[in-house]
């Protein structure tokens, strides 16, 4: 996509293909995980300094430095990686603002939806093919094409502005470095064998194998999920001393099918879906009305419906074609419309009503509708 | 849902460790605690911002908006790194547990009393690479 995308680009780019409750969910989770990895590092000190009651000795303090290895292999993972949490809950709040800034139009609104829902479920096909706005408007609304042009470029500008912004702050957000830790797991040959092994209790060291200084083997069964020594690529941060580079793909140990936990609860922020007919802005029908599913995933509520100005649908009603799209609140005469502001302003300041009460009444809605710069309109996420 | 997952953890401890059988026991429930509720959390968090079969993204367009794809990349890189940390821990928790129950069925009490350190090691897992040692 270009630095500077068209209203198109950015509907299928940004509206239809992202989901900021999903992110904001990720965010949490990954919260949650590092709080239980926490809790474990807790219960191993907790396992070895009680051990102390039943063992002791010089082999007894080993054994529990050997646990504490393994806590502080645990807290380091956590130190390294927690941030990933509040940094996808940030890209998500990016999300949101942007998002809710992106006007729909009207004769789009369906299908903007339609696709959403579709690309949560499954990733689908969920292009809104450039020029279709210009297209549909020449089509609808023939007798205004200058009306047309301001249309989308005022429309297609205020979604091109939350986009280049959105890019920004992504640059911006905070993921941490992968970083893998070393933990203490088993070594080639240090395994006693289960068979044939004859140590007698009163000969204390070794079945085959114990003290090998090789490179660490899988276990049978049990996959390393570590990497090889010797050539540790981590991506940048220095925990084993090791050069950085890119971090490989490495095989986890196959895990069992396990039941469905619960949902994690809902914090605020959170949102899941909102209630249906909640708008990006405002109060309801002002945004689209979002808060659905798309395959059992929860849709973010869109941005504003971008209304077609007064000027363009006064060149409907004095062709006498019909007015097509939705209507705005109060409804829109041809002798006022005409003589009423030839673009519905998006945030911006008033424009001088020139009509009688109709136009002050469409003036007045349009400060509604199109104010995503109004700070006194709850976000369309709600709590 | 937090606190399911406490009681679990505390489960695994309420049992007499001097007993160093018990011990073992307990690092054992620990690994299976951390292979499946953590594990698993950490799983779920990746999967909630990939969809369908190509894993697409939630974060907006990848393949048409380089920002996002960059996103992706960073974090899809800590996300495996996490898996293969967590994966590392269970191993860690797994393989300590046997060597804990190796040591138990060679040595009676008496004779653990008087393991070195160096025999102690040996029978246990040892850090790989330059790491945490």
């Amino acid at each position: 996509m270009t630095e500077s995308p068209s209203w198109e680009e950015v509907l299928t780019g940004i509206s239809i293909s992202s989901n900021h409750v999903q992110v904001a969910s990720s965010g949490q989770r990954w919260t949650e995980t590092f709080r239980r990895l926490e809790m474990v590092a807790e219960r191993i000190r907790t396992a070895a300094s009680r051990s102390r009651q039943g063992w002791t000795g010089e082999g007894a303090e080993a054994f529990r430095d050997h646990l504490e290895k393994i806590a502080k292999a645990i807290d380091d993972i956590v130190r390294h990686h927690r941030s990933l949490g509040p940094g996808l809950h940030s890209a998500a709040e990016h999300l949101r603002t942007a998002t809710g800034g992106i006007p729909i139009p009207p004769f789009f609104q369906e299908e903007v939806q339609s696709k959403q829902g579709m690309y949560s479920a499954n990733g689908g096909a969920h292009d809104i093919a450039a020029g279709r706005v210009r297209q549909y408007l020449d089509e609808n609304y023939p007798h205004s094409p200058e009306a047309n042009l301001q249309y989308i470029e005022t429309h297609g500008g205020t979604a091109r502005s939350a986009y280049q912004t959105l890019v920004g702050q992504y640059a911006g957000v905070q993921i941490p470095q992968p970083t893998r830790v070393s933990a203490p797991a088993v070594r080639a040959g240090s395994v006693a064998s289960t068979t044939g092994s004859t140590v007698p209790k009163t000969n204390p060291l070794t079945t085959s194998g114990l003290g090998q200084t090789g490179l660490g083997m899988p276990m049978s069964g049990m996959p390393m999920g570590g990497l090889p020594m010797g050539g540790l690529p981590i991506g940048g941060l220095p925990s084993t001393g090791l050069p950085g580079g890119d971090l490989p793909s490495t095989e986890l140990p196959e895990l069992p099918e396990l039941p469905e936990l619960e949902p994690l609860p809902d914090t605020g922020g959170l949102a899941g879906a909102g209630p249906l007919g909640s708008g990006g802005f405002g109060g309801g029908g002002l945004g689209i009305g979002g808060g659905g599913f798309g395959g059992g995933i929860p849709l973010p509520d869109l941005g504003p419906t971008a209304q077609p100005s007064a000027a363009m649908t006064a060149g409907q009603a004095l062709s006498g074609a019909p007015t097509r799209g939705t209507t705005q609140a109060g409804g829109i005469t041809s002798s006022t419309a005409a003589s009423a502001m030839g673009m519905a302003p998006m945030g911006m300041g008033p424009h001088g009503p020139t009509g009688g009460e109709t136009t002050t009444q469409l003036y007045e809605d349009d400060k509604q509708i199109f104010g995503p710069g109004d700070q006194d309109l709850p976000s369309g996420v709600l709590d | 849902m937090a606190d399911e997952f406490r009681e679990r953890l505390d489960r695994a401890l309420t049992v007499d460790l001097a007993d160093l059988r018990n011990v073992g026991q307990s690092l054992k429930s620990l690994a299976d605690a951390v292979r499946s509720d953590v594990a698993e959390s950490a799983r779920r968090a990746d999967r909630a911002l990939k969809v369908g079969r190509h894993e697409q993204s939630y974060f907006g367009d990848r393949d048409r908006i380089p920002e996002v794809a960059a996103l992706v990349r960073r974090t899809n890189g800590a996300a495996e790194a996490m898996h293969a940390n967590i994966a590392d821990v269970v191993t860690a928790l797994t393989e300590t547990a046997r060597a804990v129950e190796r040591i138990v069925q060679r040595y009676d009490a008496t004779q653990r009393a008087r393991l070195t350190s160096t025999e102690v090691n040996r029978l246990l897992p040892r850090v790989r690479g330059g790491g945490m040692s």
